[in-house]
């Protein structure tokens, strides 16, 4: 199977404190995902909420059990 | 700006591999293609089928998404992907990938993110059907799904890949190496949803469909 080219990477340098880096390493653990993919992941969820919040969309949490809704408040 | 890789298609006419390409993302050349080349061969062969009186249930499940808008929902969102494969100035498949909603469903890796193919279609013309005459490529769609793989691999996913399958593809999935977990009430039209695992990915990178 022939693998594609991808596309170019740039670098940046991320400052974040002690609590964020504890996070990013403990979601990068979860998940079992390297931290530079869990920086990607949460970017591309955040785009997707504020282009489906632009469109006119709300953003719920469902409780498998009870069914019950929760909006997510993003103001 | 769309990238381009070589790949290769079987061209079953001549039993020969054709240099093909796989595109990333898909342009407005491969739309025209699908407004203009697949939609008016698609409703040939589905006319064709209803006038010999083959019921619904046996008509082709393929061939009704559009196209245009399935990839204009998904312009500019990084969340997403979409591909083409072209060979001799023809679109031969298209494919959509979700990177962010979607997550495992097998046990031991639930809840691990995954890629999850949101459309996968082959030119009507390279559709393997009995009914009609062969496909004049083979390959296609096994090139799309092992682009969805190696970005699942690329992206640390280490090659999970998840769908809903149209009812009359699940056996080709199943040669893939997916799994078949069953009807999805929560999702439309009641779709099994399938999963390939991290083991059976790389053996599918590596020898393909299996017979």
């Amino acid at each position: 199977m022939s693998t594609f080219k991808t596309t170019a990477k740039r670098t940046m340098t991320l400052n974040l404190t002690d609590m964020e880096m504890k996070v990013l390493e403990g979601l990068s653990e979860k998940k079992d995902i390297n931290k530079t993919s869990v920086l990607r992941q949460a970017l591309r969820l955040y785009q997707l909420v504020e282009t489906r919040i632009e469109s006119g969309n709300k953003l719920y949490f469902e409780n498998e059990g009870t069914k019950e809704k929760a909006e997510i408040m993003l103001v | 700006m769309t990238e381009s890789s070589p790949v290769y298609l079987r061209e079953i006419a001549t039993d020969s591999l054709v240099a093909a390409e796989l595109l990333t993302p898909v342009t407005d050349r491969q739309i025209l293609d699908w407004e203009t080349l697949w939609k008016p061969a698609t409703e040939k062969r589905k006319s064709l089928l209803s006038s010999k009186g083959v019921p619904a249930s046996e008509m082709p499940q393929t061939g009704h998404w559009l196209w245009d808008q399935k990839l204009h929902e998904i312009q500019s969102l990084i969340s997403h992907m979409s591909f083409a494969v072209t060979c001799n100035s023809q679109t031969q498949g298209l494919m959509r990938l979700d990177l962010a909603t979607q997550r495992s469903r097998i046990e031991s890796t639930k809840n691990q993110h995954l890629v999850y193919i949101d459309y996968l279609e082959v030119a009507p013309w390279n559709w393997t059907d009995p009914r009609f005459d062969p496909p004049k490529y083979k390959l296609a769609g096994s090139l799309l799904l092992g682009a969805a793989i190696q970005i699942s691999q690329m992206n640390d996913f280490k090659g999970r890949v998840g769908l809903h399958s149209l009812p009359q593809a699940v056996s080709w999935y199943n040669k893939c190496g997916f799994t078949n977990f069953g009807a999805d009430s929560s999702y439309k039209g009641n779709l099994p949803y399938m999963e390939i695992t991290t083991e059976n990915a790389n053996r599918f990178l590596e020898l393909g469909v299996s017979k």
